[in-house]
This record gives C-alpha cells, structure tokens and sequence, in this order.
C-alpha cells in the first residue's frame, strides 16, 4: 500500500513535467544525457569508496569528500607546480591515499573496533572520528594552499557528441572512471583479495574465523576507498575550480548514491552514480536550484520504497 | 556557636556589599588598553573562509605588518587584530559580535572589523547600531542596503557593488562599443549576489538599450554543468555578451564550457573571481585576454596604488600580477583601514598615558564627515538620499549627503572610486571606461575614475587556433 502511494506520487511529478520535457529540443536532451554521464561518472566513483569503506570497514567516512579535495588540490599543485600531466597525477596520489586511508583505518578504526562494546558502538564512535577527521583534513588544506580558490586550464578543446559540444577533459574524466570502475569490479570479484573483502563485508567476525586477517583486510578496505576518492579528486580537478570547501559537496552525493545503489554494492554505487547524475542533469536543465532537492527528494523515495537500494542485500 | 557563626557571616557580608557600594560613583566606559585592538567574527572555517582568506584577511595583516603602531598623544600603542571564527554560521556571527561589543564597552577592543559576506554585514550592522558601536565594512556591499541605511547608524560600508556604481558604468561602455543586434545573455549565482546583479543589469542595459535574450541561475554545486549549459543557451539565443555574475566555481571555469563550445562572444563579464590576479594565472593569458571583470584600481591608476600593489600587497609588477592582489576589493579594504587608522588617531585618547580609550559615538561622527587622502585620493562617506527622498539612482552631489547624517549608514561616495570595470589585457588588468567618463556634462560626474587602457571590444577570440 505505501509503495503504491509513493509510485503514485512519483507518476503525478513527472505528469506534471511531461509537457516541459516534451519541449526540449534534440540539442537539450543530448546535453542531457550526455552531461548527466559524465557527472554519473565521477559520482560513481566517489560512491565506490564510500561504499567500500562503509558496506565493508563499517566506518561511515564523512571526511571522503575531504580527501577527493584534497586530491585535486594535489593534482593543481603537480600540473601547476612540476608541470606533471594530471592523468600521471595518478601514480603518485592512488598509491599514496591508498596508504593513507589504510593508515587512518589500523591506528585510529581498528583501535575504535577493538574498544567498542558493540558494533553498534563502534559505528557510532567511527562517524565522529570521521567527523573530526573532515575538519583536520580540511584545515590541513586550508594551510597549505590558503582560501583562494584556484584552478588550471588543461585539454579545453571540445569533442561534438551529436551536434552538442563537450569538454575533452570532461570525457577523458569518465573514460577513467568507467574503466577504473571495471578494473575495480573485477579485482573485487575475481581475485583472493577481493573475495576476502567480500567475505568481511558479510560477516567479519565469521570471515576472521576462516582464516582471513580481519586486521588487514579492513583497513585496505578503507585503504581502497581513499584511493578511489583520490582518483575522484584527479578528475574533477580537471575541469572544475577549487576551493578547500568543496570537499562536503561530494560527501553528501556520495551518500546518496551509496543508499540509491545498495550498501556495500559496487556495481550498485555504479549505476546509481549514473542515475543521480542523469537526474541532476534533468533537473538543471530546468531549474538548477532544485538539483539537491531532486536528490533529496530521490533518496527519502527510495528509502520508503526500497530501503536496501537498487542492488543491496535484504 | 552555629548561630553566632552565621551572625557573624551574614554581618562580614553585609559589610563587604556597603564597602564596595561605598567605593564611589563606579565608573563607566571601557578601561584604558595598553594595545589598540582591532576585532572581528570572520569565517576562518566553512565555506565561507575562502572569502576571509582572499579578501580582507591578507590587507588587515599587511597593513597592520606594515604599520603597527598609532601614536595618540604622547603615547605610541601596538596595533593587534583578534578575530573570533564564526564557522561561517550566521548564529556564530552574532554571538562573537556580542563579545566583541561587549568587548568593545569594556575597553578590550576598539574597532568592530565588519564579517565575511553581506547576508552577515547586514545582520550585525543591527547589533552594532544598538550597540553604538561603529562597524567598518570589508566585504559585503548590495543594493539592499539602501532600504535600511536610515535603521545602520553606525556602518561605514567600503566595497563598491553592483548599483554603487559598477552596472551603470558597464552598461553605458558597452552601449558606446556595441555593434547593430549585439545583445547579451545573464548567467547569476543563485543567491542574493547574484539576483541583485542580474537586476541590475536588466534594468541599466535596458536603459542603454541593449537587449537581453535569457538568463541563467547558476547554482552552487553545479560546476562545469552549470557552465557548459549556460554557455549552450547563450550560444543558442545567439548572445555576443556573456555576463556571468557568479563566484569563481563558475568564473574560473566558464572559458572551458566556451571554448569546448566553440563559443566565442565578443565581451564577457565575470563576477568576483576575474578581479583576482590569480585568474590571469588560471587562463594561461591567451584565454584571460579581453575578460572584463569589476575593478576599483590597478598599479597605473595613481603613484598612491601604484606603491599599493607595487610594495605593500608585496606583489612583482607590472604585467601578470599574481594571486595576492585583488583589483576590485583591496583598494576598498586598504581605504578602510586608513580609515580605522585616521579615526582612532584622531579621536582616540591615550588618558594621559594610562592607556588607550576610544569613545564610540566621536569615532562614529569623525568618519562621518572626515575626507582623507586614501588609495583612492581624497576620500570620504555619504549617504545617498534614495533613503531621504530621491528615486532615482544618478545622484547630484546635493543628494549624496555629507556628512553622514546622525542615524544613517555611510558608503564610501562613489564618485571616490577611480575605477569601476577592468579588463584583462595581455596579461594585465587594465581599468576601462567609456568617453564620457570624468568629464564635464557625464550624467554620472566621475571625475576620479582612471582609465588605463581603452575597452578592447570585441575581445580577442579564446579559441585555439
């Protein structure tokens, strides 16, 4: 019954905007499609760490959009700085947030998981270290590259997608994210290491027992979520300005993807990055103030519809 | 014994209250400081701290490094800044401004140092004016103003914004250069700013009779979508204008949405952002060149700002000045500070060395009549009289009230600024203007703004070759 009502509601929103989205021409609704792919790329990847970090270390990392800040002020400052094309960039942040994250997680999360009376406990005491985390990170920015925000022009010539123009930037951004997601899938799902991860995501306590070392698997879980938050903050560096306040922005998205995809699903944060960023793309196209409202809106729908997501487990 | 103990408690205390009441007619207003301090609530955390950080942040502290002293009396007294942050919450914002008032009446600060945005100016421009505490602006200015100069009787308001006079002047340049059927298309940052731009610009470019195709809300958040989407829709509607009235999200990458659009207008207007010295450094020069942005002065508009970029914003010269210079708000911060300065100097009191005094009330009148030699030239504070009558908003001296009348917010007279729009020339933030500025029979009476360089228009194309 209240999935009815709310699949009712959502037919009377789209009724009411069906005559508007009738009138776009082919122009808008190729910018549309295709902007919203773009945009779904980089979302997804970001979802992708979170819900790596969360679905599987059980730590609900608040302090992730931080780090893809911090990423790209890294990238602005080798492209800047050592002239280091951005795509290279990736060499040297990946590994390095992966060591970070992996860092972050064995002294401070693993301590909190051994102290904590309960799961529960602990993922209550993990949200405010993280929260915590968010500032330090933030503040360690704002120290290092000040308030101004900043940027750097590279690869502006665009590419005609059916009669609309993109950036190349902007293609080669999601051309990375798609494969890096398809790498990701398939370490995760077809190498020893992957399947370790999946077992600690099921049930970690049990996961110990057969004989998989709790002790390093989640922290390179959280490890693999800096990195692939790095590789979001490359990206976005490359065609979008900086500030050391932008970090929050991409926390909340990630969020919503993750609940959007299914906790602990990566395909499942892979398409729902699409999908909010085809929203997101939709919504501007008529009025973008509504763009945050749209996702909020999507995310109490599905949460009153279908609380595990699109992928996730019941 | 327990009630002789309490007898003899109650009567000590008893005693102890007479004696203090006893010790005189207790004395009122602020203690006597052995520093001068200057106070503010700025957002040095938050979304709101890259505002701080680029703005009036880096001139307090040059121009307190370069002068940290002000002798009143016979008594030379350090100059100190404190800032209390505010996390860029609103709530934060008045309550630190209540410990500085507080502070301020109890003698341990001196000046309130205005906050980090308008939406804050304007809220603690209430509590100031209760306060009797008089507020110096940094950051922060809009046309909103003008309906509550009469409710701010103690904000001195320094940055110059969109009607005051920076729309006026862009409109009647563009209208003089402007070709048959040019018309312009208005991106704007959907908030306050933004809107107040965007209404500015509809009303003096139909003034001017420039047409306007459409416009665009450009949202925070939105980034390269917002741009690339309004950049389409201006090329559609075939717009040889490009206003984009956004903060840098946008300004900084609107070239690339353009330029991968193979769009290429004949002008572009960028909001806060293009002022920078930085967004030259960000464009690479070949796609800064022709970009107008609002600016107030640059290194060749007088010996004064000349040494101001030159030396004491500690930036190289001459063409492709870096990040720490900002065009349009530094001239406006650093007059402010000489403001503070000559005020304090003026009316502040060394107590006959017991330290250093400042009566609120005598600072308040002092700025609202004083004219002093700033970066601008000489300089001083008006109301104008849209709240005392006018409607219209090109001001005769007669309607620009000086001084200050009592209980009126002042800004400082527009007619001081020796620039209102730049553009970005070679690598060099000229200051533009059109023919009429500065002389006789200009409806406007500009008479200090200072133009370095004609208006290049069209600009020169930002595509690749």
């Amino acid at each position: 019954m209240r999935r009815g009502k709310v699949f009712l509601g959502s037919l009377l929103l789209c009724a009411a905007k069906y005559k508007e989205v009738k009138a776009m021409s082919r122009e808008a609704v190729v910018w549309v499609i295709v902007s919203g792919i773009l945009n779904g790329g980089i979302y997804a990847l970001a979802a992708m760490g979170l819900s790596m970090q969360y679905g599987v270390a059980r730590v609900l990392n608040l302090s992730h959009g931080e780090f893809i800040m911090f990423a790209a002020w890294l990238t602005f400052t080798f492209f800047t700085g050592f002239q280091i094309n951005p795509l290279l960039s990736i060499a040297i942040i990946a590994p390095g947030f992966l060591l970070i994250g992996f860092l972050i997680h064995r002294t401070l999360f693993t301590t909190l998981r051994k102290r904590a009376p309960s799961p529960a406990a602990f993922e209550a005491n993990s949200l405010l270290v993280a929260f915590g985390l968010m500032f330090i990170v933030q503040n360690i920015a704002l120290l290092i590259w000040r308030g101004m925000p900043r940027g750097y022009t590279w690869l502006t010539r665009g590419v005609e997608i059916l009669g609309v123009s993109f950036s190349l930037s902007r293609l080669i951004a999601l051309g990375v994210a798609v494969a890096l997601a398809v790498v990701f899938y398939v370490f995760v799902t077809r190498s020893r290491v992957g399947k370790a991860i999946r077992a600690a995501a099921q049930d970690p306590a049990t996961a110990g027992l057969m004989g998989i070392n709790i002790n390093r698997v989640l922290p390179l879980c959280f490890g693999l979520g800096a990195l692939l938050a790095g590789i979001a903050g490359v990206l976005v560096s490359m065609f979008s300005s900086l500030s050391t306040s932008m970090g929050m922005g991409y926390t909340v998205i990630a969020l919503i993807v993750v609940a959007l995809g299914g906790l602990g699903s990566i395909p499942g944060s892979f398409i729902g990055g699409f999908i909010l960023g085809l929203i997101g793309s939709l919504v501007g196209q008529f009025q973008s103030s509504l763009i945050m409202v749209a996702f909020y809106a999507l995310l109490m729908i599905l949460l009153l519809a279908r609380p595990r997501g699109l992928l996730g487990k019941a | 014994m327990k009630k002789a103990l309490f007898i003899v408690m109650a009567l000590v205390l008893a005693v102890s209250v007479s004696l203090i009441g006893c010790t005189g007619e207790g004395e009122e207003g602020p203690t006597p400081s052995e520093t001068i301090v200057l106070a503010a609530s700025v957002s040095l955390t938050g979304p709101l701290a890259d505002i701080h950080n680029s703005a009036k942040g880096p001139i307090v502290a040059a121009y307190v490094a370069q002068n940290p002293t002000i002798k009143v009396g016979d008594t030379t007294f350090n100059v100190e800044v404190e800032y209390l942050d505010d996390e860029s919450s609103l709530d934060k914002m008045l309550e630190n401004t209540d410990t500085i008032i507080d502070g301020i009446q109890a003698g341990t600060y001196h000046v309130l140092l205005g906050p980090s945005c308008t939406a804050f100016l304007e809220a603690q421009a209430v509590k100031a004016t209760s306060g009797k505490v008089v507020q110096m602006t940094f950051e922060g200015g809009a046309t909103s103003l003008f309906d509550k100069l009469d409710q701010y009787g103690y904000s001195f308001i320094n940055l110059s914004f969109s009607n005051w006079f920076q729309i006026p002047v862009l409109a009647k340049m563009l209208a003089e250069v402007k070709e048959e059927g040019d018309s312009a298309y208005i991106g704007y940052q959907n908030d306050d700013h933004g809107l107040e731009y965007k209404a500015q610009a509809e009303k003096y470019f139909a003034k001017e009779g420039i047409p306007i195709d459409g416009s665009r809300a450009m949202t925070p958040g939105e980034g390269s979508s917002g741009t690339d989407d309004l950049v389409a829709k201006a090329k559609t509607a075939g717009s040889e204008i490009l206003c984009l009235f956004g903060y840098p999200e946008f300004v900084f990458i609107v070239h690339t949405s353009a330029i991968a659009a193979s769009y290429d207008p004949k002008a572009v207007i960028l909001g806060p952002g293009a002022c920078f010295g930085v967004y030259d450094n960000i464009m690479n020069t070949e796609h800064s060149n022709g970009v107008m942005t609002f600016a107030t002065a640059n290194n060749k508009t007088s010996a004064r700002t000349a040494t101001l970029f030159n030396e004491q914003l500690a930036c190289p010269p001459g063409p492709g000045p870096i990040y720490c210079q900002d065009f349009w708000g530094h001239p406006c911060y650093w007059t402010a500070m000489d403001f503070i300065y000559a005020g304090l100097k003026a009316k502040g009191s060394d107590n006959d060395g017991a330290g250093f005094t400042i009566d609120q009330k005598a600072l308040r009148s002092y700025l609202a009549s004083a004219k002093i030699n700033s970066v601008f030239g000489e300089t001083w504070y008006v109301t104008p009289s849209v709240v005392l009558g006018a409607t219209d908003y090109s001001w005769t001296d007669a309607q620009l009230k000086s001084p200050v009348p009592s209980g009126y917010a002042g800004l400082v007279n527009y007619k001081c600024h020796t620039g209102e729009i730049g553009q970005w020339q070679d690598g060099y933030m000229e200051i533009v203007g059109y023919d009429g500025i500065g002389e006789t029979g200009d409806e406007y009476g500009l008479t200090n703004y200072v133009v370095t360089a004609s208006l290049v228009y069209p600009k020169p194309s930002w595509l690749p070759e």
